[in-house]
């Protein structure tokens, strides 16, 4: 599957990841929600936890997250967060 | 006339005010970059909260946060003072606190001010203003948490009814110089004419609003303080290099009449020594 999907992580101190991937699934309250492109648009509440994407076929990154919110929208997910760190 | 050795020792001291003021110079350019540099990496998160609120608030649906529901009726007024930390930065602290007093003299309603930076804690109370709070401990390139301190306070402030509308004044760096403005703060003042997009809310709008006005708030104060930091060490750049270039010319005139004093004193002399050797020729011209 194509990276079409343009991942940013963004945190309050500034720190921030980019990567363009195929695949994203973000923590929630209830359970991860999972992002392929062309996903309708959508804010969720992020629970902290474990982001996972997927870049190329089989290449699962993991990113620790902690409480935010994320934007999905025209195959761009933006997620804010107090603090990241990729693990 | 002052004597050689007086100008001397006047030069002296004048040069060492100038490596102070240079070295004020070079701090005050560090801590702009650093300051600026800061701002510049958190305006990216200060954007996508602003971008999620427009999406959050678009469609004008109603809500029932607490941070964007205006109070009925506005009795007490908050004002938000951001000073810088100390003087020795040209008119900065007293143009903000001009702006202020003219702020506070349009002001119907009652109002109270919580003042962040360390300057002026007398200035400020002879002025009149009632300061409800003081934020004195402020470090001069602002982190995340110092900032966040100042707006869970405000949140609070807000959220029992202590204030029913918060504003920011503070100097906001453009381009050369400073602009003094006041923002409003609390109620979150939600943003119109955004189109409303289907969105999808997980879990749903009025968690998510929460979510995000407490974030947006933290975000507003913290590029405040960071604009109003920038300000305060530009300023002190700039009155630095003022005074330094001030301190340069001041050496030229102190070397040059030093000069001028140091070339009639040997002329003086010369015209001396030539007297008393005329003297003494005429003298043995005559026995």
């Amino acid at each position: 599957m194509a990276d079409r999907i343009k991942l940013s992580v963004v945190t309050a101190q500034g720190d921030s990841h980019e990567k363009m991937v195929s695949y994203v699934s973000i923590p929630t309250e209830f359970g991860s929600v999972g992002v392929l492109s062309g996903h309708a648009p959508m804010l969720c509440a992020v629970k902290s936890g474990v982001l996972k994407y997927r870049v190329g076929e089989n290449s699962v990154f993991r990113l620790s997250v902690s409480d935010g919110i994320a934007n999905v929208a025209d195959n761009e997910v933006t997620v804010l967060v107090s603090y990241m760190n990729m693990e | 006339m002052p004597n050689i050795y007086a100008i001397k020792a006047r030069i002296k001291s004048v040069e060492s005010t100038r490596q102070v003021t240079k070295s004020m110079k070079m701090v005050s350019t560090a801590k702009l970059r650093r300051t600026q540099y800061t701002m510049n990496r958190v305006q990216p998160f200060a954007e996508h909260c602003r971008r999620i609120l427009e999406c959050l608030c678009s469609g004008g649906l109603e809500t029932e946060q607490a941070l964007m529901q205006a109070h009925g009726e506005i009795r007490q007024v908050c004002y938000v003072l951001i000073v810088g930390n100390r003087g020795l930065c040209g008119s900065y602290n007293s143009d903000i606190l001009r702006y202020m007093k003219e702020l506070a003299k349009r002001e119907e309603k009652e109002f109270f001010t919580v003042v962040c930076g360390r300057w002026g804690e007398d200035v400020i109370a002879q002025e009149g203003l009632k300061v409800k709070r003081r934020f004195p401990e402020l470090s001069d390139t602002p982190e995340r948490g110092e900032s966040d301190r100042i707006s869970d306070y405000l949140k609070e402030l807000y959220r029992s009814g202590q204030a029913d509308k918060i504003v920011l004044v503070y100097q906001r760096h453009k381009g050369m110089g400073q602009e003094a403005v006041n923002e409003q703060l609390l109620p979150v003042v939600p943003m119109k004419g955004v189109k409303a997009r289907d969105y999808i809310f997980e879990p749903d709008r009025e968690s998510l609003l929460e979510r995000i006005a407490g974030l947006y708030v933290e975000n507003v104060v913290f590029e405040a303080l960071l604009q109003a930091r920038t300000g305060e060490h530009f300023a002190r750049m700039t009155a630095m290099t003022t005074a330094t270039d001030n301190t340069d010319e001041m050496i030229r005139e102190l070397t040059q009449e030093m000069n001028t004093q140091r070339q009639a004193q040997i002329t003086t002399q010369i015209s001396e020594v030539i007297g008393g050797a005329n003297a003494l020729s005429q003298d043995k011209a005559r026995r």
